[in-house]
């Protein structure tokens, strides 16, 4: 039967039916193929699904990102990561990387990552000669950091559903972040030097680094002030995120002046908009968990993974393995939230650390954002870089394998992920 | 076309007026959540204790967002979605496809506007921890929201097969 349901469930998503929809239709499913279907348990497990607080970070995220980019401040971090990186072999390609990094510390989700850099980079790009599918994969595969590096949409949802701690998880997303961020600068390199890019003029010049610091300081004390909030444990989660609202506002109304009053219900409605479309998802996804739970599913699904391995670097593979191709058809948060009530059985018997997993999940699923034939980033830049999506996806092959190896790193060797968690909290 | 067209501008209109009027109880909402979250942090640091009631008010504001959020999604098309296969398809077949999954989105939102009657109707003898309300005040936004989303879906389908329309203008698909 669960097979059947699979098979339904990832049908009606390549059919095109909304993801909320395909989550919610094959948990209606379940209970009138069990004989357990009522309607009252629609609208009770969508609210129930949604009743919680450290949720509310994530209207907040969106909102900030919606601020900092009606407020035109992706511009400033462009020349701030040129007068870094700009000179080097490749240049604009690690520019892309760069900022992505850092944008990754103020927006917590994949897409709008990829959207608010490859608007400002795509052109550019195109202009010196690269190849449009080249920057679009580059671009989509900077989007990912997005989540990976904190403040990230999914580990709260992860959080939450896990109940562990968000500020443990964001601590655990930094060193694989920038990891891949690295590897994927590595790689721009190795690109320009084999396709002879022309470099870019003048040198380095700690001159130019210290007048764009200079103009770029406010937008990067967001991070600082999110970050540094919530790691001094000055904030929770929650707080930072509406502090990053109100940070954004006084710079954009205030300090550059690029926000209007006028505007602000636009940004305020796009935000509304974003977070309306993920939470139905986590609404619509309580009753398919709720109807999967009924029936006992992921206790049986967890019993056979232990009954395959109790070898927690193998288990931790294979999982990681079935997310990869998972998200080839699915949407990142309906693998989380479909894979954590299973996982919340499975990794105590593995003696596997719920905050390390969740990382790990994280950006394996952030990995499902660049893999075709359903990869939302991989979308959106090809779009934005008016690239083919077949020419983008065969570019962002080599991409796509240093996230695994990413991945592969931080399941061999944990301390990557916990280094950083075990530091700041103590284990 | 031109006069099938106008024949819909009632209809249009009527939907656009209640898209545009959730849409601005969104803004309020989000901004009335920032504020309050906002204030809760300056009590906590400056005055040294939380707000009770805020918490509960950021709660039940944010599930109202989601679910007001659910029929201005239908209205924009916005609903997350992967829609290669219909880009691949002949007029006909994607307008059989699409009114396939508008049945199926509405049959999910008609269970939840059934289902909520007895939810509601329950919730309304509790009240809410912090603030003077009745729980079935902060539930009842479930069947309204799916309520306009099955009104939009219908409107839409008629749009579709009628005039060959939609209420907003398709937006551009590159290749």
């Amino acid at each position: 039967m669960i097979v059947g349901f699979l098979i339904a469930f990832l049908a009606m998503i390549l059919l095109g039916v909304p993801v909320a929809f395909s989550l919610a239709g094959t948990g209606v499913g379940i209970m009138v193929w069990q004989d357990i279907f009522n309607p009252v348990l629609l609208p009770h497990n969508m609210f129930a699904g949604l009743d919680s607080f450290p949720f509310l970070a994530i209207p907040f995220f969106m909102l900030a990102g919606a601020l900092m980019e009606e407020a035109k401040i992706t511009k400033r971090l462009m020349d701030f990561a040129y007068s870094i990186v700009g000179r080097l072999p490749g240049g604009l390609a690690h520019v892309a990387v760069l900022m992505s990094m850092i944008f990754a510390a103020m927006c917590g989700s994949a897409v709008a990552t990829a959207a608010a850099i490859g608007g400002m980079v795509l052109p550019a790009m195109r202009e010196r000669g690269y190849k449009n599918s080249f920057s679009a994969a580059l671009v989509a595969s900077g989007g990912a950091i997005g989540p990976i590096i904190p403040p990230s949409v999914p580990m709260i949802v992860y959080a939450v559903i896990a109940g562990t701690s968000v500020q443990r998880m964001f601590l655990g997303g930094i060193v694989p972040g920038v990891l891949f961020g690295l590897l994927l600068m590595g790689y721009s390199s190795f690109y320009a030097i084999k396709n002879k890019l022309p470099r870019e003029e003048g040198k380095f010049s700690w001159r130019e680094l210290g007048q764009s610091f200079k103009k770029a300081i406010l937008p990067l004390g967001m991070p600082l002030i999110i970050l540094g909030g919530i790691f001094s444990g000055f904030f929770t989660a929650t707080e930072a995120s509406v502090v990053a609202v109100v940070y954004s506002l006084i710079i954009g109304l205030f300090v550059f002046r690029t926000l209007k009053v006028k505007t602000l219900p636009r940004a305020l409605l796009n935000a509304a908009k974003s977070t309306a479309s993920v939470c139905l998802i986590l609404a619509t996804s309580s009753i398919l968990s709720w109807a999967l739970t009924s029936q006992q599913i992921p206790q049986a699904i967890a019993n056979s993974f232990i009954a395959f391995s109790n070898n927690p670097t193998v288990i931790l593979l294979l999982i990681m393995l079935l997310v990869l191709i998972l998200g080839c058809f699915m949407d990142a948060m309906a693998i989380i939230l479909l894979l954590s009530p299973v996982m919340m059985m499975v990794l105590p018997q593995i003696g596997v650390d719920p905050v390390y997993f969740g990382v790990v999940l994280t950006i394996a699923v952030c990995i499902g954002a660049l893999t075709p034939p359903v990869g939302t980033c991989l979308f959106v830049s090809a779009k934005a870089g008016n690239a083919s999506l077949g020419a983008t996806s065969k570019a962002i092959v080599p991409m796509v394998l240093m996230a695994v190896l990413v991945v592969v790193i931080c399941v061999l060797f944990p301390n990557v992920v916990m280094f950083l968690p075990d530091l700041v909290s103590g284990t | 076309m031109q006069e099938k067209q106008e024949s819909f501008i009632v209809l249009r209109k009527i939907c656009f007026y209640i898209q545009k009027a959730i849409s601005w109880v969104m803004i309020l909402a989000m901004a009335v959540m920032t504020v309050v979250m906002f204030s809760q942090i300056v009590m906590r640091v400056v005055v040294g204790n939380a707000l009770v009631w805020a918490e509960e008010l950021l709660r039940f504001l944010f599930i109202w967002l989601t679910f007001l959020g659910l029929p201005v999604a239908i209205y924009h098309n916005d609903l997350t979605r992967f829609d290669l296969l219909q880009t691949k398809l002949s007029p006909i077949a994607l307008k059989v496809l699409e009114s396939l999954i508008s049945l199926l989105i509405g049959v999910v939102l008609f269970f939840t506007v059934q289902g909520s009657f007895t939810l509601v109707n329950r919730q309304m003898a509790q009240t809410a921890t912090s603030l003077p309300l009745k729980m079935g005040i902060v539930y009842a936004v479930i069947p309204v929201g799916a309520a306009v989303g099955i009104l939009f879906l219908l409107v839409k389908l008629i749009l579709m097969w009628a005039a060959d329309s939609d209420l907003v203008e398709k937006k551009e698909v590159e290749a």
